[in-house]
């Protein structure tokens, strides 16, 4: 009788898992360049039912064995690509492919991000995201007026006298499974072990993709689908809440089995 | 007399197996590739009962003892394809088996959404490596194509061929969680299996049945207890009315 009850008690944990993933997509549709999450549930193992003290005929293989629930077995990230926003701001860059930019964050370390929306700080610094500065630095020069990056990446702006002066060129990195990259929150991205090591190229590069200035990557969470998995979590969980009352009332005549 | 109360016990014992497995089902109605699972209940193997008090001893007749489980069956029809879009997600349509490669030795399993580890090799939730025809299949990242036949390429070249597995007889199969074990040799190559990729199958819980199930053995179950308690007053009566003169 237990069994059944940590079995329906599992039930109920993943699909409430399941919910809060969605409800995390849906609440990051407007961020630009999330990536939506993904679970996936998997089964407990299987052990004999004479193990339960159960009745079971003498044993003649195979043995009767049963399930003891499910879990979820995963939480992935999808980085599939998402369809481009406009935003007419020429700092704003949408990278075309699965690289990205890498920025220096605050602990000295390197972090990924897809989020193009460039920035200078105070001291002429290309940042991006939180404002932490792109990797390797490039640096705009002050009474630079309308820098712009282009498609190969190149930083450029109106410097003195008129004069179109380049200030580097960003680079971008992409991972072998970037899957398995583990999101820190503000769009950012350490890179984890199975994510494999960076390999660096430049915008427009075959496998890298091309960046567009002007755009910013939107969400790739499809509303429609999360509400579908919505429904779907929301009638799964009724069914382990059914059988777990089930659970109950037979435990329930169990116990006023002698009145 | 007290027989009959065991028998109704062992009833409740078997009502909460069905309950366990039904519960199981259900929990997996979402969890890729899963195969439901049907308890087959059986009476004990019938005994004779003798008649001892008076020579000559003499068979009475045969009683079953009371009910047990047989055996738990799995049912191995082929669950909905769901589009995932994902590289990474493969379905199979037609009999047949991923085949993935454990500490163990070999496993089966239609569960397939898979990942790609550190290393770039294509494997499960559990992290074991999938199979090809020729070891494991190295798909580095998510830019990979699955054919219908199994033959998996990346930019243009040949990784491998997918080793699918198929069962004269899928009774050999044994549950291990997402995973079937089969005794060495079982395994066949797979006929007649296109590989979808972007799609997952889903559970093949038929949720209506198996509700019907827990209804049946809340039921068996009620019905089991209450004979229970019909042996309880029997024995009650016995025990203090028999011989009692009025």
């Amino acid at each position: 009788m237990l069994a059944a009850f940590a079995i329906n008690a599992a039930a109920l944990r993943s699909q409430q898992a399941r919910v809060d993933v969605a409800a995390h997509n849906i609440s990051n549709v407007n961020t630009t360049a999330y990536k939506r999450d993904r679970l996936t549930f998997g089964q407990l193992l299987y052990r004999a039912v004479a193990a339960g003290g159960n009745p079971v005929l003498a044993p003649a293989p195979p043995e009767p064995r049963e399930g003891a629930g499910v879990q979820a077995v995963g939480l992935v990230k999808d980085m599939g690509p998402a369809p481009l926003v406009a935003t007419g701001r020429p700092q704003d860059v949408a990278i075309e492919g699965p690289g990205m930019l890498a920025l220096l964050g605050p602990d000295g370390e390197v972090l990924y991000t897809r989020d193009g929306s460039l920035r200078l700080d105070a001291s002429g610094r290309l940042v991006a995201g939180p404002g932490y500065p792109v990797q390797p630095e490039i640096r705009v020069s002050g009474g630079t007026a309308e820098v712009v990056v282009r498609s190969d990446g190149t930083v450029a702006g109106m410097g003195p006298a008129n004069r179109v002066v380049e200030f580097g060129r960003l680079r971008l990195y992409r991972f072998a499974n970037p899957g398995a990259l583990v999101p820190v929150g503000q769009n950012l991205y350490r890179p984890g072990p199975g994510a494999g090591q960076p390999e660096e190229g430049t915008p427009g590069q075959a496998g890298f993709g091309a960046l567009k200035a002007g755009s910013l990557e939107a969400a790739n969470v499809d509303l429609v689908e999360e509400m579908a998995v919505l429904i779907a979590a929301r009638r799964a969980y009724q069914f382990g809440a059914r059988a777990l009352a089930v659970a109950d009332e037979m435990w329930q005549l169990a116990h006023t089995l002698r009145r | 007399m007290l027989r009959g109360l065991y028998a109704a016990a062992a009833g409740m014992d078997l009502q909460q197996v069905v309950l366990n497995v039904t519960s199981n089902n259900l929990a997996h109605a979402t969890t890729p590739g899963f195969k439901q699972d049907r308890v087959v209940a059986t009476s004990f193997p019938e005994v004779l009962l003798w008649h001892l008090e008076r020579e000559p001893v003499r068979a009475l007749g045969t009683w079953p003892y009371t009910a047990a489980v047989a055996a738990t069956v799995t049912d191995f029809t082929p669950g909905p394809l769901q589009e995932t879009g994902s590289a990474t997600d493969l379905a199979l349509t037609g009999e047949g088996y991923f085949t993935v490669e454990t500490a163990e030795g070999p496993r089966y399993t239609r569960h397939g959404s898979f990942r790609i580890d550190g290393e770039g090799y294509l494997v499960t939730v559990h992290g074991d490596r999938i199979l090809g025809e020729e070891g494991p299949l190295r798909v580095e990242g998510p830019d990979f194509t699955v054919a219908g036949d199994g033959i998996v390429r990346r930019q243009g070249a040949t990784v491998g061929r997918l080793a699918l597995a198929s069962f004269a007889d899928a009774a050999v199969l044994r549950k291990e969680g997402d995973y079937f074990a089969a005794p060495a040799g079982a395994a066949g190559p797979a006929a007649g299996v296109t590989v979808l990729q972007g799609y997952l199958e889903g559970a093949n819980v038929a949720l209506a049945d198996r509700m019907v199930d827990l209804m049946v053995a809340l039921r068996s179950y009620a019905a089991a207890a209450r004979l229970a308690q019909v042996h309880d007053e029997l024995l009650g009566r016995a025990t203090t009315q028999l011989g009692v003169v009025r």
